[in-house]
């Protein structure tokens, strides 16, 4: 991944305008938080099952160089689909996963450097609601305990915290607040239990909230209250937001900014009227004709990407959505495990004799992950017969599907004795690169000419 | 993606696969007994979808149980269902299970846990092949479900696998494979795709549609995405507090909601299109000790005099007092209504 840190006029300066049209808190220009090339990486341990699975251990790269500036009083959206690493992403915002590489900046202080000790005064300001209120609140402290105990542990408000909690309570509309306080979680409804939770957060006056699906797990009929809620307390209390969602629509609404992520990246970054007006990447694009819309016209979605997120332990080369992409081309990444991909595919059509054929040529499937011998050249061998038999069946699949963006990335196959020889096209990996003439950043080779970069 | 089933004879196609009247579901209950779903009166014929709606709380799953016969122990059926002619409210526990599995089919809302993950896939489609389908041979039960996974988009070479092995989306294409693999003719789907990203909730709608194209077999859709019955079905049916208060089919009821619940539901929707914020304030009743007369009045905007006295009668399918024209001006006089605290919200 490119850095360029603090170069970049996109990232540091905020183009739309605050909806409420507020200015930052402090009136500077200064970003409240700036991530710079943040990388978080879990390590796979070795167990059994991952051995009985044949899989060696290695990294998954869960964050893998992330460049955010979060302006006070802006709520950037953080979308994308589970494996994403979108929630890793918040969590390293507040110190509770530790990041490989990159800095956290936090009014310049970097987070990254800081001890627990150092850290814990700061968690006052950057505080965070989960998705699940229940799994939030201990079942065993009634509303009352939970929120005095946040601000015990933090030394805040020493004599009067009891005063404080039901300010707090109330601010989030759990009113009386002397109803609320002496009841155990149990006792709440979920949207109640959130509000519960908001309040807890708001009570340590804090400067950023990291909502994590922060309504997620609700009724509908309550989302729109608890999204309305955080919408309020945006405005009063002038909270900088990171919005962690999969869901587009709540996201459109309550967004200045939104960032979307793919395996760890971030893949399409820009003000929320422009992602949504004018999506630039294909995965985008996607996401947005796959938000069900209530509107009876429309039909059920037909041009979805294929297949599922891949194994964030071993992304796709390339661009890593190449592998789903209707409109990727050469560059974008193939390579001879996504032949596997589309044998599987013909494997779901072709009559079930011809399968049993063809699996006895192929073998094991799996086995194309491990098959490149070069980065332009990948070598996959047939579990019996020959390499012609191989060939003639993936030279049947192309003419089959002559269309699939995978042979534009193939310049040749040839049979060579007990194996067959795929040349692939050169691989670019795209950058998240300004576009010109918009707030938006886009990592995908339809906007960027992978020949110049 | 095409799915091939083999050609299925198809009884009585004109007539109700399913017909359901004045259905009564009640568990006991602390105080008094939970009526979780009161009077529900509905039919559906080959290959149409219902979607039904309405919050948590207002006994969707609870009907889809009843029709299938899952209710726990300690529950009670009244009211008729008639099952492709058969009423199957008069069976016995035995008799009932048989027309489970063939007959009528469940999908799960949880794909993460419904299957064992001690048993391979093929184990799982052996089974349930095996239970209710003794007849066919080895081989037959294998082909039958490799048909199954293959209209699924799940290639045979996973046939062997462990669901640990498939992700979620995977997993809920499973669990759509073993139930179609039955060939069912009445199919329950209880909030199908909760737990799913937004791609592979569209690829799951895009299944159903392509089932029901090709194999037709009945769906009752509960979900509470007014999003996904837009797409996804042919009706719709809002249920609230136990009874299904409006339905009708989902283009009428889109563009022109009759209930106030219905009208309340859909504002209160966050789309695409969402500029403001809409909720309907209070949380549906207590099932156990419900309001008098209309059971939606204390959170409707338009309650009437008359609305908390008399249960309204169903005009135009639709259970509400409003549609009713012949009402005195001292029964339709506006409803004082109770200000709605955050305190009694769901």
């Amino acid at each position: 991944m490119p850095t360029k840190p603090d170069a970049d006029p996109v990232l540091v300066t905020r183009t739309a305008p605050s909806r409420s049209g507020d200015q930052n808190r402090d009136g500077s220009d200064e970003p409240l938080i700036s991530i710079r090339d943040l990388h978080v990486n879990y390590a796979l341990r070795t167990n059994a099952v991952a051995r009985l699975l044949g899989r060696s251990s290695g990294t998954v790269r869960a964050v893998d160089g992330v460049n955010l500036d979060l302006m006070p009083g802006e709520v950037v959206g953080i979308v994308g689909e589970s494996g994403s690493g979108k929630s890793t992403l918040g969590r390293a915002l507040l110190g509770l996963v530790h990041p490989s590489a990159g800095s956290i900046r936090y009014r310049g202080q970097d987070l990254v450097t800081l001890r627990e000790p150092q850290l814990r005064p700061l968690r006052r300001r950057l505080q965070m609601v989960f998705q699940d209120p229940h799994a939030s609140l201990n079942p065993s402290m009634t509303i009352g305990r939970a929120i005095s105990d946040a601000l015990r542990i933090h030394k805040l408000h020493p004599g009067d915290r009891e005063q404080a909690v039901a300010a707090a309570l109330e601010r989030v509309g759990l009113a009386p607040a002397s109803r609320f306080m002496p009841k155990y979680p149990t006792e709440l409804s979920g949207g109640q239990k959130q509000r519960a939770v908001i309040a807890r957060a708001i009570a340590l006056g804090p400067e950023l909230l990291v909502a994590d699906e922060p309504i997620s797990m609700l009724d509908m009929s309550v989302r729109a209250k608890i999204l309305g809620l955080l919408d309020e307390l945006r405005r009063d209390l002038g909270l900088t937001y990171m919005y962690i969602t999969h869901d587009l629509a709540s996201a459109r609404f309550f967004c200045d900014r939104i960032a979307i992520m793919y395996l760890g990246k971030v893949i399409e970054i820009g003000t929320t009227e422009e992602i949504f007006e004018n999506p630039r990447h294909p995965y985008t694009q996607a996401l947005l004709r796959a938000v069900p819309d209530p509107d009876p016209s429309r039909g059920v979605a037909r041009d979805l990407p294929r297949g599922e997120v891949p194994d964030a332990a071993d992304p796709p080369a390339g661009c890593p959505f190449h592998p789903r992409c209707s409109q990727a081309f050469a560059p974008c990444g193939w390579e001879s495990r996504d032949l596997r991909m589309i044998l599987e595919q013909r494997w779901t059509t072709v009559p079930s004799d011809q399968f049993a054929r063809e699996a006895k040529v192929v073998g094991d499937p799996e086995r194309f992950a491990a098959a490149e011998t070069s980065p332009s050249e990948g070598v996959v061998r047939p579990a019996s017969g020959s390499g012609p038999d191989l060939l003639e069946l993936l030279e049947d699949q192309r003419a089959a599907d002559p269309d699939d963006p995978l042979w534009s990335g193939v310049r040749q196959m040839r049979a060579d004795g007990q194996e067959v020889r795929i040349e692939f096209a050169e691989r670019v990996t795209p950058q998240l690169l300004p576009v010109v003439d918009s707030s938006v950043q886009v990592s995908c080779h339809l906007h960027h000419d992978p020949t110049k970069s | 993606m095409t799915i091939e089933f083999e050609p299925i004879e198809v009884r009585d196609d004109t007539g109700p696969v399913l017909d359901v009247r004045d259905l009564r579901v009640w568990y006991a209950g602390a105080k008094a007994p939970v009526q979780a779903v009161d009077g529900v009166s509905f039919a559906l014929r080959p290959g149409e979808v219902l979607g039904l709606v309405g919050e948590s709380g207002c006994g969707k799953s609870t009907l889809g149980r009843g029709l299938l016969g899952l209710l726990p122990r300690g529950a009670a059926v009244d009211g008729e269902l008639h099952f492709q002619g058969r009423d199957l409210l008069g069976l016995s526990t035995r008799e009932r299970e048989s027309v489970r599995g063939a007959g009528m089919g469940l999908i799960f809302q949880e794909p993460m846990t419904r299957l064992d993950p001690l048993m391979r896939v093929s184990a799982h489609f052996n089974e349930v092949l095996k239970v209710h389908e003794p007849d066919l041979s080895k081989a037959q039960r294998r082909t039958r479900a490799l048909e199954a996974l293959r209209a699924l988009g799940i290639p045979p070479t996973r046939y062997r696998s462990y669901p640990h092995e498939f992700s979620g989306g995977m997993r809920q294409r499973i669990m759509i494979a073993l139930t179609l693999a039955l060939r069912p003719r009445f199919i329950v789907a209880d909030e199908p795709t909760t737990a799913l990203d937004v791609l592979v909730e569209a690829q799951i709608l895009r299944i159903l549609a392509d089932i029901r194209d090709q194999y037709s077999p009945a769906i009752l859709l509960i979900t509470h995405n007014l999003g996904i019955v837009a797409e996804a079905c042919d009706r719709v049916a809002v249920m609230y507090a136990g009874r299904i208060v409006e339905q009708g089919p989902v283009r009428e009821i889109f563009a022109e909601p009759k209930h106030p619940y219905t009208q309340e539901l859909m504002r209160s929707v966050i789309s695409l299109h969402t500029r403001e914020l809409h909720s309907i304030p209070g949380a549906p009743p207590d099932l156990g000790d419900p309001p008098p007369g209309c059971r939606f009045h204390p959170r409707c905007p338009h309650a009437m005099q008359i609305c908390p006295t008399k249960v309204p009668p169903a005009i135009d399918n639709t259970e509400c007092w409003l549609l009713d024209r012949t009402l005195s001006p001292a029964d339709s006089a506006p409803l004082a209504r109770e200000e709605v605290s955050i305190a009694d919200e769901a």
